[in-house]
């Protein structure tokens, strides 16, 4: 039988073939201007209000004016403050918890039927009880934020321990560190760390959502802000509180993508 | 001399188990002997090995031991000078002298240039290097082996028995090993011991008195690993 020779370049690492520079960057850019266009023409030839879809072209200008009036800055510093401080409580909250179900057989029996009748309630339906514990204040935000955070890191570090090879426990055990607490720094948490990163990724996300509905409710951000301008049919307005907030989601994640590439450069 | 090792009537059942692995097994390994435990699969050699180093049955007085394990079970997120210190992190050890142990293992197995490799990048013998330098660091008076060469293929196997012979001359060290392979047993043990029947007890038992340098392929070698064979091939049958 003879051997077919593939240019090294045509060569699948992994099964699927290597995109070329047009692949990579042309396509998606022309998928990009595709939209951009078929947006700026649907108002542009009546298909629609102006009002209910704002033409991309417009959005620029929008932005610059929000600056210039002070809103676009404290929203986007207020809803950085609820973000970041919600993200903070929950991601420790749930990994840690997490963490001790996933090694504590006692502590995951007690908790297993709280888990399951809390789990489904979604963040949203915590609003009432937020106003009426906290007040529509930045507490109140945090709080909503913290339960949409809470539940998927707790589900991926408890995943992420219980699937920590035995062999790992057996090898720690036979060194001398007798208990799972004295496993914890040198073992668990390190093997572990690749599926509670990724949970801690999917939070940075889910955080934004949780945002937006936490400060819908008239806590100041971006938000509010979109409230507001949605009330007054400012719709462009909620577009650039929407690109802003992808805009900030984008960033972040990109960040934490390399933090997390850095601490885990050990997978290769 | 008083045995290192001391091994009387232990017998073992797991949980759930018909009958015990192990019943009434006897067994003494003195200072700076090197013994290997033979046997087919399952009979019972990585768990007379695991009650030795106290990781099943944890025993009142526990040896200071280490293992090397089939698989090197090295630390994937540490490089290797990292995974040789990881014994040594739970002694409270002063950070130099931890260094120095850790610098004296790696020269030990040959990998003072690898120090800073991580796990993915070593070949596999030199992670079961490592594994023999992690062991050794934490100056265990026994080195437990379970089958420290199985998941080599044939060439790295022969010369990582060249490198443990080299080392355990170096260091004088106690060995209890555990393998499969008749022949490795009788290349590298002063004693070798054969594990059947269930539960498992000694089978046959005999000192290797052939200097170490010229055992592969000795007539007398041969000889022993046939009177292994038709041992073990005996008690399978029945």
């Amino acid at each position: 039988m003879s051997e077919l020779a593939l240019p090294a370049a045509a060569q699948p690492r992994d099964g699927r073939a290597q995109p070329s520079r047009l692949g990579r960057w042309g396509w998606p850019a022309f998928g990009l201007a595709l939209f951009l266009a078929i947006w700026e023409a649907v108002p542009a030839l009546g298909l629609l209000p102006a009002t209910l879809l704002p033409p991309p072209s417009i959005l620029p200008a929008t932005w610059w004016q929000e600056v210039v009036d002070g809103h676009w800055l404290a929203a986007v510093q207020s809803s950085l403050s609820h973000y970041l401080m919600g993200l903070a409580i929950g991601t420790t909250g749930g990994v840690a918890l997490g963490v001790a179900m996933a090694l504590s057989p006692r502590l995951d029996a007690s908790l297993s039927w709280v888990v399951r009748v809390l789990r489904p309630v979604p963040g949203l339906a915590w609003i009432p009880f937020a106003i009426l514990w906290f007040g529509v204040n930045p507490a109140s935000a945090v709080f909503i934020i913290v339960i949409g955070v809470f539940w998927i890191n707790l589900f991926t570090a408890y995943a992420a321990v219980r699937a920590v090879e035995p062999e790992l426990f057996e090898l720690a055990d036979a060194f001398g560190y007798r208990g799972r607490l004295a496993k914890l720094t040198p073992v668990i948490l390190p093997a572990a760390a690749p599926g509670i990163l990724a949970g801690v990724r999917t939070g940075l996300g889910q955080a934004w959502m949780a945002v937006v509905a936490a400060e819908l409710f008239g806590v100041e951000g971006l938000g509010q802000r979109m409230m507001q301008a949605s009330a007054l049919l400012a719709t462009e307005i909620v577009v650039v509180m929407m690109l802003t907030i992808a805009a900030l989601y984008g960033i972040i994640d990109m960040l934490f993508v390399a933090l997390r590439d850095r601490l885990l450069r050990w997978q290769g | 001399m008083s045995a290192v090792v001391r091994i009387e009537r232990l017998a073992l059942r797991f949980p759930g188990a018909s009958g015990p692995v192990l019943a009434g097994l006897d067994l003494e390994v003195a200072p700076g002997e090197f013994v290997a435990i033979l046997g087919a699969s399952g009979v019972g050699k990585s768990t007379l090995l695991r009650a030795v180093a106290g990781l099943i049955a944890p025993s009142a007085d526990r040896l200071p031991v280490a293992m090397v394990f089939q698989d090197a079970r090295l630390l994937a997120w540490r490089d290797a000078a990292a995974n040789v210190r990881f014994g040594l992190e739970r002694l409270a050890m002063p950070a130099a002298q931890a260094q120095q142990r850790v610098d004296d293992s790696l020269a030990l197995v040959g990998l003072t240039d690898f120090a800073a490799r991580l796990p993915r990048q070593l070949s596999g013998g030199q992670r079961q290097r490592v594994a023999i330098a992690r062991a050794l660091a934490v100056r265990p008076e026994v080195l437990l082996m379970d089958e420290p060469f199985g998941a080599l293929d044939a060439i790295t196997r022969e010369a990582m028995q060249g490198e443990l012979t080299r080392i355990r001359q170096q260091t004088g060290k106690t060995i209890l090993f555990v393998t499969h392979d008749i022949e490795e047993a009788l290349v590298l043990a002063d004693r070798v011991v054969l594990l059947a029947g269930q539960p498992a007890g000694i089978a046959l038992e005999r000192r290797v008195k052939l200097p170490l340098a010229h055992r592969r392929e000795h007539p007398e070698l041969l000889a022993l690993a046939a009177e292994f064979r038709a041992v073990l091939g005996t008690r399978e049958a029945a």
